[in-house]
């Protein structure tokens, strides 16, 4: 769950309209928290199964599609998002719907998950936040090696 | 020109076949072991197993050192990832992919790939013209598809069959340029000239009139 402090601060923000594509752990579990402070949530996934993965308290809508697939996209109101998470556990059809969001539809928030370290390159310059899940466990080992004293 | 293809089977055989013909430097790189050795050896090019879009594969490759990369695989995604690491991390100057979905042709244009074709568009224009329209024999579009020059055949059922040129009401900017009747060029440069079954006729036209210049011409099925 995400910090007491942080809550209020993301409660009062003004950027309602949220989309995550991918309801995996990662994406639902963002989905199921930011559900609980009033965004407007929107959830798709390819496979309609997948929204079982989705907390009970989940108040926002879910689309059963193809995040590739720009008819999908426009239809869930892409161009008035203001936060776009990438989160399907495919790298490179996050990178193309990350880009399409950013590029293409200027949201101004773009968070895509890419696991391959190697290919965040091409998502250079164009302003897309991008978390890699590889690098964090990288930074963590370090962190439990040289400050927490794990020896090796 | 030193052109690395990635993915395909048929498509990559075909390619590598005519740019080697051509004179061109290939390499191929194939998820598929054994099309990459089967490649390797019937057209004598290096043939890099792995997958295309992790940029340490295109390494291998000598990504490095091409002029142009062409990415055939299935997914459009992947063919986007494979051009954008072409051409952020090894500077390729000329990257083409293909795409399943005509949608993301504009989007992968703007995303910085060269050039982008889609198969499923060129089909759905081909059976379109082919299946719809009986009575158009060519269609080249010109300038990026801004101008297109057709040529119709006129049949008792075209809507313009026996009438004058000025009374069939062609679009301003439409131009009839030639008849061609019992193959002998017959030049109109006044509208009064009638249109004979039988006749093919040659048409200059922007591309946002073409769909006026077919429905004068053919009859749907």
């Amino acid at each position: 769950m995400l910090e007491v402090t942080n809550m209020e601060k993301i409660k009062k923000n003004k950027k309602h309209n949220v989309i995550v594509i991918g309801c995996g752990r990662f994406g639902s579990t963002i989905a199921g928290n930011l559900s609980e402070l009033n965004k407007n949530l929107m959830i798709v996934d390819m496979d309609q199964s997948s929204f079982r993965k989705l907390s009970s308290s989940y108040g926002g809508l879910t689309k059963e599609g193809d995040g590739t697939d720009i008819d999908l996209l426009e239809s869930i109101g892409i161009a008035t998002a203001d936060v776009v998470i990438v989160s399907t556990d495919k790298d490179d059809a996050n990178i193309l719907i990350s880009q399409i969001a950013k590029v293409i539809y200027k949201v101004p928030d773009v968070i895509a998950r890419i696991y391959d370290t190697s290919k965040k390159i091409t998502c250079d310059d164009f302003g897309i936040h991008v978390i890699s899940p590889t690098d964090l466990s990288i930074k963590e080992f370090q962190k439990k090696v040289f400050s927490e004293g794990v020896e090796l | 020109m030193n052109i690395l293809i990635v993915g395909g089977h048929a498509k990559a055989n075909f390619l590598t076949k005519s740019l080697k013909e051509s004179g061109h430097n290939v390499t191929i790189v194939n998820k598929d072991k054994e099309w990459c050795k089967i490649m390797a050896h019937s057209h004598g090019i290096v043939g890099v197993y792995g997958d295309g879009t992790k940029p340490f594969v295109l390494k291998d490759a000598g990504a490095i050192e091409m002029d142009t990369v062409i990415a055939l695989c299935n997914t459009d995604s992947a063919n986007l990832v494979i051009c954008e690491v072409a051409k952020k991390q090894f500077n390729v100057k000329n990257t083409f992919a293909v795409v399943n979905d005509p949608q993301h042709i504009k989007i992968f244009k703007k995303l910085g790939v060269d050039k982008v074709i889609s198969s499923t568009e060129i089909l759905s224009d081909m059976i379109e013209f082919e299946a719809v329209i009986d009575n158009l024999i060519n269609y080249l579009p010109m300038e990026n598809e801004k101008i297109i020059l057709s040529e119709f055949y006129i049949d008792a059922r075209s809507p313009v069959a026996e009438k004058m040129i000025k009374d069939i009401n062609l679009p301003n900017e439409a131009i009839i340029a030639y008849i061609i009747r019992n193959d002998n060029l017959v030049i109109c440069a006044e509208g009064d000239c009638e249109l004979k079954i039988s006749d093919k006729v040659i048409v200059l036209s922007s591309s946002k009139d073409f769909d006026k210049i077919t429905s004068l011409f053919y009859w749907r099925k």
